[in-house]
């Protein structure tokens, strides 16, 4: 119990002493906490009373939000356009397939196909030179003239490359006096035009019947 | 009894015055370099860590927009416990197990030869260089509960550990520390 006592005591007296322990503070000592001060108070002000500016600031948002669309955009599209690679290559790659075999085969086939056929009908007339009673279309003597200049309108306007050809068929067209010329001529605007549908056949039709109707007369 | 100091945060703040500052500087800073001599293993140690702390503290209590004030005591406090968790964190490594064994022969020795008073004759410096002979949990725990008085709740809280050990902590560093005060007389 006595060492119990003693040792309270010396605790007692330990405290007493050591609570209130000062050491002197150099004038060094002061100036190295006012630096360490002066280093923590100008972060502390960076950081506590500009970012409330900062934040908010309306001009900041609007440039951050629309860079984060923008990123999101590219995102989206990104994820959007990499599955569906395989398809519009497909897509680019057939199109322009299948146009190349329309422009390129298709025309030279409806030529060789429908050509001979208005061939057939008309060089039969144009040699027995009794086109005007065989053909069916003499009553509409005035129409197909008129068909003839429309059609070497637009056949002038689609074919730059036959142009030369298609003025030699309209020169005939107005001069109707020889009757050898004028077949051979068409045949070649036949061919030429043979783009173009079954509007051909009464091209030829009314300049044979008024060339007979005057050697009649 | 003495009147407590308080201190206004927005002093600290004001731009280009060191008023606030020098203030505290002159009434707490020897005081709180004494806690650091105590609680530290040597002068060197305390000066470093007193000048760190005592900042670090101040940064702290301006950093918390209430209260507006603060007294003397809370800072001393907030300056106790930043300088314990400094010291942890220098000695991580170091095991809270009791490593000082004094003699229970030689505490015998120095009953038979003491004097009633002997220990009455010794300076703060003697008592801080029989603290710093204890291991750094010991000293600390010492320090705490003995001398700033601090809870066993709190003190678990700061060492983070339990309070079953820290009491039997705090009864060893108490034996530790009379033992050796005891041993040299």
């Amino acid at each position: 119990m006595a060492e119990l006592d003693e040792n309270k005591k010396i605790e007692e007296h330990i405290r007493s002493v050591l609570k209130d322990f000062t050491v002197s503070v150099t004038e060094d000592q002061k100036n190295f906490l006012f630096q360490k001060y002066d280093q923590i108070k100008t972060h502390h002000k960076n950081i506590q009373f500009h970012l409330p500016e900062i934040i908010k600031n309306k001009t900041l948002w609007i440039i951050s939000g629309s860079f984060v669309l923008i990123i999101l955009l590219i995102y989206i599209v990104t994820l959007y356009s990499s599955p569906s690679n395989d398809e519009p290559s497909t897509q680019s790659i057939s199109p322009s397939v299948d146009t190349t075999n329309n422009q390129s085969i298709s025309h030279p086939i409806d030529t060789t196909k429908h050509t001979p056929s208005h061939r057939d009908t008309i060089t039969s007339t144009s040699k027995t030179n009794t086109i005007s009673i065989t053909t069916p279309s003499q009553t509409n003597i005035t129409s197909p003239t008129n068909n003839n200049k429309e059609l070497n309108k637009t056949i002038n306007a689609t074919n730059t490359d036959n142009s030369k050809k298609l003025d030699t068929t309209i020169s005939p067209q107005k001069s109707n006096i020889s009757n050898d010329i004028v077949p051979k001529k068409k045949k070649k605007k036949r061919t030429q035009e043979s783009n173009v549908e079954d509007q051909n056949l009464p091209v030829l039709e009314p300049k044979t019947p008024e060339f007979n109707t005057k050697e009649e007369e | 009894m003495s009147i407590i100091r308080e201190y206004h945060k927005q002093d600290f703040l004001v731009h280009k015055d060191h008023s606030a500052l020098s203030r505290l500087i002159d009434d707490q800073y020897a005081k709180c370099l004494g806690i650091a001599y105590r609680y530290c293993k040597s002068d060197e140690q305390a000066n470093e860590l007193s000048s760190q702390c005592f900042i670090t503290t101040l940064k702290n209590l301006l950093a918390e927009e209430e209260p507006e004030e603060f007294d003397e005591n809370t800072f001393v406090r907030q300056f106790i416990i930043c300088i314990v968790k400094t010291i942890l964190d220098q000695r991580k490594g170091e095991l809270i197990a009791d490593t000082t064994i004094v003699a229970s022969l030689k505490k015998n020795e120095a009953n038979l030869f003491s004097d009633s008073d002997y220990y009455k004759t010794l300076s703060p410096q003697d008592f801080i260089q029989h603290l710093r002979k204890l291991n750094t949990v010991q000293q600390i725990i010492y320090n705490l509960y003995c001398i700033d008085q601090f809870t066993i709740k709190d003190i678990a809280n700061i060492i983070q550990h339990h309070e079953l050990s820290i009491k039997a902590l705090i009864e060893r560093a108490r034996f530790n520390l009379i033992s050796s005060i005891k041993s040299i007389v």
